[in-house]
């Protein structure tokens, strides 16, 4: 992305009208003297920078190591988790979320409450096996869409880029490895996509035939369940400036390991004479699963209750003080399935995760969201700081 | 000044100042560069109010969303002002970003055909150098979300410009 990146800042107007800061002391002595700071915070926050502290220092004693072995469980290696994690809704932040102002406090549903005794009390991790050559991986992975060119090597992305124009990128900058696949034309511009198609699309069956053949010649360890069809037409502009359209059809599949869905999807798009125009996955192997013991449900909301106190300390403060600063979550149902996350060891495992499905009311309006907290019993997971904790989401 | 906080808050000033502004400089449309000041000013306030929240392996991530909060609320007071305010046609110092890549249409383009969170993390890149890491403060998401988002920005984007320069 050099060259891209280069011709951004090029284009950067701050680099043409650079802000210079006056009288900053002025200004430092107009707010410090106009406003009080942070300084009247409750003895309860106190309190809770003491609990955080000493979890700090208690996780710093026993998560020294790797991996370091718990007491009450000889067989099991406590998982030494590398990533900051904070519980999040299953969508990235968008522009339009202030994230930093909002509060939220989760409430279980009498529903997720008698679910919680049913529950199991193991379930199993697993080890991602991530391909060692990147570019021999990306030559592969081509070849399986019939691509065969030289390998572009940029930073993590491997490109492999046919003469047709077709090509496959592999991506290693996330836990788990991703692949894409365009062919030549169109090039896929999801902005520009409509939800419907005025033309007689392949059937679900010959996509689904066809998306199992390529899952099958990539031989991962996983499987693809769930299909998802959607039809769209992609608008382009040709050479000429006229207005050309392109229709399209995907299936789009949860990626499942030994009968547990992750978080990672793979899909594959045809148009309307069923070529293969657009792909993309994971790519990754598994070992065999290791059984952790699992925290019920409604201990799971109480740790995304405490880490969202962890993380509005004190009382929110909305830039504009009409907005809610504190939202109220009502969680219904608790799933479970495997996130990504990698270890202090280097390695990336699939760990099982409660994944809650609830409404948020704000405005007058409730929004269903989820979010996700690991599964396995705090006990046998060593975060690298006390704030909060999420899925990568690739 | 003596207390640790006032401390502090004198230093994320002096330090951060400058980036915060060009952060919102580069935002800053349809507001004036005349709102500048003001801006960068009440930002320092919430920072102030809530300086315990900064985190110290991220002070400018952080205070960057904090801006990023007062820009949207001075931009919703633009929209309340008056019909007659809000016809005035932008003057040459109010170029948007989007007017200043006209210089490089294809890019122009491309940027134009990201969806809003691929091309605002793009962006905090490129124009604001923010690395995972910050990305990850910034957007309240792991570090390793934020590399994966990002890299599938700049895919999607490496090809929208693929696209227009092969037309």
């Amino acid at each position: 992305m050099s060259d891209i990146n280069d011709r951004l800042a090029a284009l950067d107007p701050a680099a043409h009208d650079t802000y210079q800061a006056r009288n900053l002391d002025e200004m430092i002595s107009r707010i410090v003297a106009s406003s009080p700071s942070g300084a009247a915070r409750s003895t309860w926050w106190q309190r809770v920078q003491l609990r955080i502290a000493a979890t700090l220092i208690l996780g710093t004693l026993i998560g020294a190591g790797t991996v370091a072995i718990v007491v009450g469980g000889p067989s099991l290696a406590a998982l030494s988790i590398q990533t900051n994690v904070a519980r999040h809704p299953g969508t990235f932040a968008t522009a339009n979320t202030p994230q930093l102002y909002e509060e939220t406090h989760f409430v279980p549903a009498p529903s997720l409450t008698s679910s919680s005794s049913s529950s199991p009390a193991t379930s199993p991790s697993f080890k991602m096996k991530i391909p060692h050559d990147s570019a021999r991986e990306a030559v592969h992975l081509a070849s399986i869409f019939h691509v065969v060119g030289a390998v572009d090597h940029s930073g993590d992305d491997w490109t492999v880029a046919s003469s047709s124009g077709a090509s496959l990128d592999y991506q290693t900058s996330g836990a788990s490895p991703q692949w894409y696949y365009s062919s030549t034309t169109p090039k896929i511009a999801p902005a520009t996509a409509s939800s419907s198609t005025d033309v007689a699309m392949p059937s679900h069956a010959t996509l689904t035939k066809d998306a199992l053949g390529y899952l099958k010649n990539l031989g991962f360890d996983y499987s693809a369940v769930s299909p998802v069809y959607s039809e769209s037409t992609v608008s382009t502009t040709s050479a000429n400036g006229s207005p050309r359209s392109q229709s399209q059809e995907e299936v789009s599949y949860t990626v499942a390991v030994h009968g547990v869905d992750t978080n990672q999807m793979v899909s594959f798009s045809v148009d309307a004479h069923n070529t293969l125009v657009y792909a993309q996955g994971p790519a990754f192997g598994v070992g065999s699963g290791t059984n952790y013991p699992l925290q019920s449900p409604l201990d799971g909301v109480n740790a995304l209750n405490a880490l969202e106190r962890a993380a509005f300390p004190s009382p929110a403060v909305g830039a504009n003080a009409a907005e809610p600063v504190t939202l109220h979550a009502k969680l219904t149902s608790a799933s479970i399935s495997l996130g990504t996350f990698r270890l202090k060891n280097g390695t990336t495992w699939l760990l099982p995760l409660y994944t809650y499905s609830g409404s948020v009311a704000q405005k007058n309006q409730a929004t269903v969201q989820t979010w996700s907290e690991i599964a396995i019993t705090p006990s046998y997971v060593r975060l690298s700081s006390s704030e909060a904790r999420s899925v990568l989401n690739n | 000044m003596g207390a640790p906080d006032e401390d502090r808050f004198a230093r994320l000033v002096h330090e951060h100042s400058n980036a915060v502004g060009n952060y919102l400089r580069r935002r800053l449309y349809p507001l004036n560069l005349s709102d500048l000041d003001d801006l960068v000013e009440e930002t320092m306030i919430v920072v102030w109010r809530r300086i315990d929240s900064v985190p110290a392996d991220a002070e400018l991530p952080w205070m960057l969303g904090v801006a990023r909060n007062v820009l949207r609320n001075a931009r919703r007071s633009k929209n309340r002002r008056s019909a007659f305010e809000s016809r005035l046609a932008p003057t040459p110092n109010d170029a948007s970003a989007e007017e200043h890549v006209t210089a490089d249409e294809s890019v122009r383009n491309a940027l134009a055909s990201l969806p809003d969170d691929d091309r605002e993390i793009l962006l905090l890149n490129a124009w604001d150098g923010l690395d995972t890491h910050a990305l990850g403060t910034y957007f309240v998401i792991s570090t390793n979300a934020a590399a994966v988002r990002l890299s599938r920005a700049q895919h999607r984007f490496r090809e929208l410009l693929n696209e227009a320069q092969v037309r």
